[in-house]
């Protein structure tokens, strides 16, 4: 049980400080890093949106529009880093 | 706050997940690689990719089936599906008792193939995530012919549609990054070709709008 106290315990600091070095480019090999992944692909996926929209017609309302889309962006840094767990 | 709140919640993540791969490991002899039903160490880099590309999706596609089909599952599930209009942001918000369930059924889908992962799965990750970004993005785009095998943005889109087909009350197109298991499975759908449906699920104008109310969503009976 004590065992997996500690594991409990040291994924605090190890998630961490990897979250912290993929931040600073710190990793290696420098080009997996899903953290500036993430940000660079949402930059791009969001200009796609922007570009080429589903809705035929522009939003009728472009500051509804603009606030929907920094809620996304205020979302992604929420909730980015959700792959990051799990089997990597 | 909000990403303190986050950054925090993910490194309690990390350690469930951690403390789980070790209970798994101890209950059965710390040997993964017995329960393996195929063993691809010896294969090329490539086969080891495809085939842990498909193992993981497909558990994924069926985890994600279960979320929609059992009521308590789908509680959490809904504050995904509770997004009113797409947009690449909607493939993160998640319940976190998300990652509860998928995590471990991963975890099998990679004891299965061999009991670990690809040197290259970064690649897979890196797609993957790519993959979900253009499902949830406001964006028509099917990949042509390879939309029997990709899950595009029109497809997703109508899983999140509120008004679903008849007979397919528990949902259609679960796929992940592969829609192949939807057409297999007969469990696809796209009843119109345009952008414009309205999205969500009965009862959405009540659900709780708040990252607070969110987070611990679907633990009590909602009244």
């Amino acid at each position: 049980m004590e065992r997996y106290w500690e594991v409990f315990l040291q994924s605090f600091s190890n998630f961490g400080g990897y979250v912290w070095r993929e931040i600073t480019f710190q990793v290696d090999p420098w080009y997996v890093n899903y953290f500036w992944w993430l940000i660079v692909l949402s930059l791009v996926v969001w200009g796609l949106e922007i570009l080429f929209s589903m809705e035929e017609e522009p939003s009728q309302d472009p500051q509804g529009f603009l606030v929907g889309h920094l809620l996304h962006v205020l979302q992604l840094l929420h909730l980015q880093a959700g792959h990051l767990h799990g089997i990597l | 706050m909000f990403f303190n709140f986050y950054i925090f919640k993910l490194v309690i993540f990390m350690a469930f997940s951690n403390v789980t791969e070790m209970a798994f490991k101890d209950l059965f002899g710390g040997d993964l690689s017995k329960f393996a039903l195929i063993d691809i160490s010896t294969l090329p880099g490539c086969a080891q990719l495809l085939i842990f590309v498909v193992a993981t999706d497909f558990i994924q596609w069926f985890t994600h089936v279960m979320l929609h089909r059992f009521d308590w599952l789908w509680q959490f599930h809904k504050v995904h599906h509770s997004v009113e209009e797409m947009g690449f942001a909607a493939h993160l918000r998640y319940h976190w008792m998300e990652n509860v369930f998928y995590t471990p059924m991963k975890y099998i889908a990679v004891m299965l193939i061999g009991g670990f992962t690809p040197e290259q799965a970064y690649i897979v990750f890196y797609i993957a995530i790519a993959i979900g970004h253009l499902n949830h993005a406001n964006i028509h785009l099917t990949y042509g012919p390879l939309k029997y095998i990709l899950n595009n943005p029109v497809m997703h889109l109508w899983h999140h549609a509120y008004h679903l087909p008849e007979g397919k009350q528990h949902g259609i197109n679960f796929g992940i990054s592969l829609s192949i298991w939807d057409y297999m499975f007969r469990t696809n759908a796209i009843p119109k070709d345009d952008g414009e449906i309205e999205l969500g699920f009965p009862g959405l104008k009540s659900f709780p709008k708040t990252f607070g109310s969110q987070l611990f969503y679907g633990f009590r009976k909602e009244k």
